[in-house]
């Protein structure tokens, strides 16, 4: 492959699956997300 | 009426990536890719997610957590007599479902002839003239097509066995069964592409770039619209969904994990295409940008000629990729009927089933002319005008009522009561000014289009028709508005 279509895929991947996996993370961890902490309406 | 609420966060996330996970994730993004400039496109692409898509998704979950209500009330109770602007959205989403419930039946139709049959010799025969049986033209309604009607019902069995359960047993239950599966059998075929002889030529055209067209404003706009239409944006689906959280909910963090699913996972998807016709260019001789397609030429004639072609799991690979298709067109279609239903239960305050009821024999009676010999014709017209004017419409009026008439510093706030990640200044004028701008600028430079050059090649009169749709959502939608709404 050549260098151009090996650093798009590097971007792309950093970007769109490293963003996805970090805010999936984060959404689990984050305190206002835990079912114990919500208060149902 | 007590609301009913997800179970977890994750079952919220699940059920708005299955939202904004669909047909156009698997067989639209990866074309858009390779003929807006390649890898270079993933530049606007992510600047809209970003500018665009990201802003606007945290705007629907504001909106929703905000009133807790579906979006006709909701956005009544955020400005007096806007109700119809809800109704707009909800009706929009209830023509897009009419259709997109029959191209799910093709799949399902597809897969099962798979089963049994295996591949067709010639693919494109066997799709156009034997299942859609399809007529000559717009004119010759031709007769209807058993096997998809079929299809299209046990389609709308599986969609009303779902939504009867309720949000917790059924829609989230679902979702948590089908993205991960979805995503299984994605990789799945991500991984079989990837052992194949010809692949990564196929993957360098998916991806080497071509900065030179990062110049056209067109590659600029298909990106835009890209990320607009992919996140279920305008529907009021995610309203909805929102409405259904409990009170305390990072909707920020929960906007960027849904947008940045949705968009991993179509990324993800394009070097399945790609690997497999970079494979099928390899073992036929023909250039690979003459094997190239999107859309139902892809699904239907293309991959399954690509798949055919495999030493060996031929069939299994092409069970694998209708499956996919029919998962990811299932949890989008049950969101778009959830914002219909929810939308009827609020006014009314009818029970879930009834509601459900209602809206399943409308449907019932709309989607048949979608499995006739005209079907497609129909379909592709109607789609233009629904897609493509009806949902950018809709989320310019959300905008203008939630953020110009009730304030989008208000909605801000309350976010950012909620939110790990505090929002500026900036959220307001993307979602509430650049936004809109973009969304106008789409639909005027379509609208141009259509005038100076029609639509498909279809007739003026039959283009007429289907731009009908446009003003007979505002009425209905103001009838609706018009009818008493019923407290529970």
């Amino acid at each position: 492959m050549n260098v151009g279509a090996i650093a798009m895929f590097i971007f792309g991947a950093l970007i769109l699956w490293g963003g996805a996996i970090y805010f999936l993370w984060r959404s689990i961890r984050s305190k206002n997300n835990r079912d114990e902490n919500n208060e149902k309406c | 009426m007590e609301r009913e609420s997800w179970s977890s966060n994750l079952g919220f996330i699940l059920a708005s990536v299955g939202s904004a996970i669909g047909l156009g994730n698997i067989w639209r993004f990866g074309y858009m890719v390779y003929t807006n400039g390649g890898g270079a496109f993933l530049i606007p692409y992510i600047v809209a997610l970003l500018c665009v898509g990201i802003p606007l998704m945290i705007l629907e979950f504001a909106i929703g957590h905000y009133t807790k209500k579906s979006a006709p009330l909701a956005l009544e109770k955020l400005h007096n007599g806007s109700e119809w602007a809800g109704w707009f959205a909800v009706i929009s989403g209830f023509i897009i479902t009419s259709y997109y419930v029959v191209i799910i039946a093709w799949c399902l139709y597809y897969l099962i002839i798979l089963l049994i049959y295996g591949y067709p010799s010639d693919p494109n025969t066997y799709f156009f003239q034997n299942i859609l049986q399809i007529s000559s033209g717009v004119e010759d309604i031709g007769g209807v097509s058993y096997g998809i009607l079929t299809s299209t019902l046990a389609v709308w069995g599986i969609i009303a066995l779902i939504l009867s359960a309720g949000v917790k047993n059924g829609l989230e239950k679902a979702n948590k069964i089908m993205i991960p599966f979805l995503l299984f059998l994605v990789i799945l075929l991500v991984l079989n592409a990837l052992t194949l002889p010809g692949a990564l030529t196929g993957i360098e055209w998916y991806l080497t770039p071509d900065f030179s067209a990062l110049l056209d404003y067109n590659v600029w706009l298909s990106a835009f619209s890209q990320i607009f239409f992919s996140l279920s944006l305008g529907f009021g689906i995610l309203i909805a969904y929102a409405s259904y959280l409990p009170k305390k909910s990072d909707l920020t963090i929960n906007a960027f994990t849904v947008s940045l699913l949705n968009c991993g996972f179509s990324f993800l998807a394009g070097f399945a295409v790609f690997g497999t016709l970079g494979y099928m260019s390899y073992t036929s001789g023909i250039p690979l940008d003459k094997v190239v397609s999107e859309g139902i030429g892809l699904a239907f004639v293309t991959f399954p000629k690509a798949l055919s072609l495999l030493p060996f799991g031929s069939k299994i690979f092409g069970i694998v990729f209708f499956l996919a298709l029919v998962f990811a067109g299932i949890s989008s279609a049950v969101s778009i009927v959830e914002a219909s239903v929810s939308a009827i239960m609020d006014k009314f305050s009818l029970s879930r089933k009834k509601a459900l009821l209602y809206v399943l024999a409308l449907f019932i009676i709309v989607s048949p002319i979608f499995t006739t010999g005209a079907g497609l014709y129909y379909l592709d017209i109607i789609d233009h005008f629904a897609s493509g004017y009806l949902l950018p419409i809709a989320a310019i009026l959300e905008i203008i009522i939630a953020i110009w008439l009730f304030g989008g510093d208000k909605l801000r706030e309350h976010v950012n009561k909620l939110s790990e990640i505090k929002l500026g200044v900036w959220w307001k004028y993307l979602a509430g000014v650049i936004s809109p701008i973009i969304l106008t600028a789409v639909v005027l430079l379509d609208a141009s289009n259509v005038l100076t050059s029609g639509y498909g090649g279809y007739k003026t009169t039959y283009v007429m028709l289907g731009a009908l749709i446009i003003p007979l959502t505002f009425v209905v939608s103001i009838i609706l508005q018009k009818m008493k709404t019923i407290k529970g």
